[in-house]
């Protein structure tokens, strides 16, 4: 709510609503054949539409705009790092890790968990009612994967991670990390040769 | 003249470029030879997995608690992030309250806390005579300044009582001043009866609701439920009405005494006045029929990705018609969709809403902002803030202002989210 800005008070307005009043359903079922076999758009009117869109698109999170902005990042990361090695996923089992329970305020030991003390249905619902506790769980682990053991030197000296978070099915976290992995010499010379 | 400067200027270019070309073939070479060392060192030793391992398991150990910070009440889980007080210690008297201005008991047990009036999260005294209090609270007190996230610096929340402790989402819905939000509520037929988080997929947006006022007659009258709340239906059947009952129910005591309590102890209540004829009118135990007829309905989960049942248009387009037009609108739109370009899939989506659907947003100059109104948030969900204290905006907090965001966040870490976790249990 607090990123609203309000488009029809910009200098440009004027003209750009002329444009946006011209447009019919034709004009944009055109220029989506046109997008259909990779063409330009040629409307003006309709590029105007699509960039005050994807300007609009571009700070909401998980929305293709923002996507099409991490791809960049990405390209340009390995354009700067080297490409990456090493395409990681992890995925946190949330139902059977007993700190997820811990961090959804069940009374454990933590180091001396007895599974079968906790039925799999009992210990699923409790997470599901502490959706917080499991975001927590994962955040927790990965950084403490990151932190502790790809930074260390788990493939070897790390250049460079970039991970993007997405949910499955059942909505809980996963990560995907592309991994750069360089000798730090042969990396600072790569970037040489591309400049 | 000018040819001599001319001359000057390509002998001076030649030299520089042939400088260039020396420096830039040395820097090659060198590149070259690094290059070659490298590749020779490749691949790097490997780290000891057993010292990785370490690590690992040491960070986990670190986090692997759950602490209260006794002056902002939220959750930690980092052990290096808190420290523990004594509860004689000076640092503690920065959290005095004034007593009359808190309408629920704050003791928490410690007799030397109790008689100073100072107010910390019970849930975080270990040992009866520690207080844990995060680095961020603590560096503050060592200030000696108020933490702005402190309970103490008002924003106590107070304990739920019994008449506001099970209410049904339906219920809670017919008692609130407000409705901030549309609600889109979801119920699904899973088939191999795999838990999954309540959810939806996709972008919701959400569209103010024409709350130009605060409501001062209540309850609710239910059919106007239909305005606020949007029920869609995931499964292949119809929807069992039986099944599906408990998520409807009414109880008319239940909401009475809510509402009397709500009256005689929240803030923001003060003046509401209970509407009896509306009570008169519901028999003791009810559905809200009004609601579960309007169900959308998708037939498969699968589709979800596109289904877009959950626009909702009040069929006011017209063009008599005057003044500002209500708006009860709330959308779905789906932005998950990788195969196709962007642009392309955009320009569908204009189309189809060009053909038949359009979304009126003329929510006029007199809908609620939470900047403007202290009881934004308290008089819309009065089971979260039952005693109506802990607002986002207090002017008695004038020295440690609050950003909304901070104070939703601290809501959000709130020690009091295991006590909605036992209540949840005891329902199930």
């Amino acid at each position: 709510m607090s990123k609203v800005t309000v488009r029809t008070k910009r200098k440009t307005w004027a003209k750009t609503s002329q444009l946006l009043e011209s447009l019919s359903s034709e004009d944009l079922a055109r220029a989506a054949k046109e997008e259909e076999i990779h063409h330009r758009i040629t409307n003006p009117a309709v590029m105007e539409l699509l960039k005050s869109l994807s300007q609009i698109g571009g700070t909401t999170s998980g929305s293709d705009e923002r996507k099409s902005h991490m791809l960049t990042e990405l390209k340009s990361s390995s354009v700067y790092y080297g490409f990456p090695v090493i395409y990681l996923t992890i995925n946190p089992a949330d139902r059977h890790s007993p700190l997820a329970l811990l961090y959804s305020g069940v009374k454990i030991d933590v180091n001396n968990f007895m599974p079968d003390n906790y039925s799999y249905t009992e210990r699923v619902q409790t997470l599901l009612q502490n959706p917080l506790g499991v975001v927590e769980y994962f955040h927790n682990m990965i950084r403490a994967m990151i932190d502790g053991v790809l930074k260390r030197g788990m493939f070897g000296e790390l250049m460079h991670y970039y991970g993007i978070i997405e949910y499955q099915g059942r909505f809980t976290p996963h990560i995907h990390m592309a991994v750069s992995l360089f000798a730090k010499e042969l990396n600072a010379n790569c970037l040489v040769v591309m400049a | 003249m000018s040819q001599r400067a001319n001359e000057r200027y390509h002998i001076c270019d030649l030299l520089f470029s042939q400088y260039m070309l020396i420096t830039r073939l040395l820097s090659l070479d060198e590149n070259h030879q690094s290059i070659i060392v490298a590749q020779k060192r490749w691949p790097a030793p490997l780290s000891d997995p057993k010292q990785l391992y370490r690590n690992f398991y040491d960070m986990m150990q670190k986090v692997s608690y759950n602490i209260v910070c006794g002056c902002c009440g939220t959750i930690g889980h980092n052990i290096d992030e808190f420290t523990r007080l004594s509860a004689q210690n000076e640092l503690l008297r920065l959290l005095t309250v004034n007593s009359k201005d808190v309408p629920f008991s704050f003791e928490c047990g410690i007799a030397a806390l109790d008689q100073q009036h100072i107010m910390i999260d019970p849930l975080a005294i270990t040992d009866y005579s520690t207080v844990s209090i995060c680095q961020r609270c603590h560096s503050c007190l060592s200030d000696s300044s108020l933490p702005a996230e402190a309970l103490a610096n008002f924003r106590w929340i107070g304990p739920m009582p019994d008449e506001l402790k099970d209410l049904t989402w339906v219920e809670e819905a017919l008692i609130a001043r407000s409705h901030l939000f549309g609600r889109i509520f979801r119920l699904e037929e899973r088939k191999n009866r795999e838990p999954a988080y309540s959810s939806l997929k996709g972008h919701v947006v959400l569209v103010p609701q024409n709350t130009m006022r605060l409501l001062d007659i209540l309850p609710l009258s239910p059919d106007s439920l239909a305005d606020i709340a949007h029920v869609v239906w995931v499964g292949k059947s119809e929807p069992d009405i039986t099944r599906m009952a408990p998520h409807f129910t009414v109880r008319k005591q239940k909401v009475l005494d809510s509402l009397k309590w709500l009256q005689k102890h929240h803030e923001d209540y003060q003046n509401v006045r209970i509407d009896t004829t509306e009570l008169d009118k519901w028999p003791s135990v009810f559905i809200t029929e009004a609601l579960f007829h309007s169900i959308a309905h998708v037939r498969s989960g699968m589709m979800e990705d596109t289904f877009k049942d959950g626009f909702a248009v009040e069929d006011i387009d017209i063009d008599h018609f005057e003044g500002n037009i209500p708006n009860t609108v709330s959308a779905i739109l789906d932005v998950n969709n990788f195969s196709q370009s962007h642009h392309l899939k955009i320009l569908q989506e204009l189309q189809s809403l060009h053909q038949d659907l359009t979304i009126n947003v003329v929510p006029g100059n007199k809908v609620l902002e939470h900047y403007q109104d202290a009881t934004y948030f308290t008089s819309a969900f009065p089971t979260l803030f039952p005693w109506g204290t802990g607002k986002h905006k207090d002017p008695r907090r004038d020295k440690s202002e609050l950003q909304l965001q901070a104070w939703m966040q601290l809501l959000l870490k709130h020690s009091s989210r295991y006590c909605i976790f036992i209540l949840n249990k005891l329902i199930l």
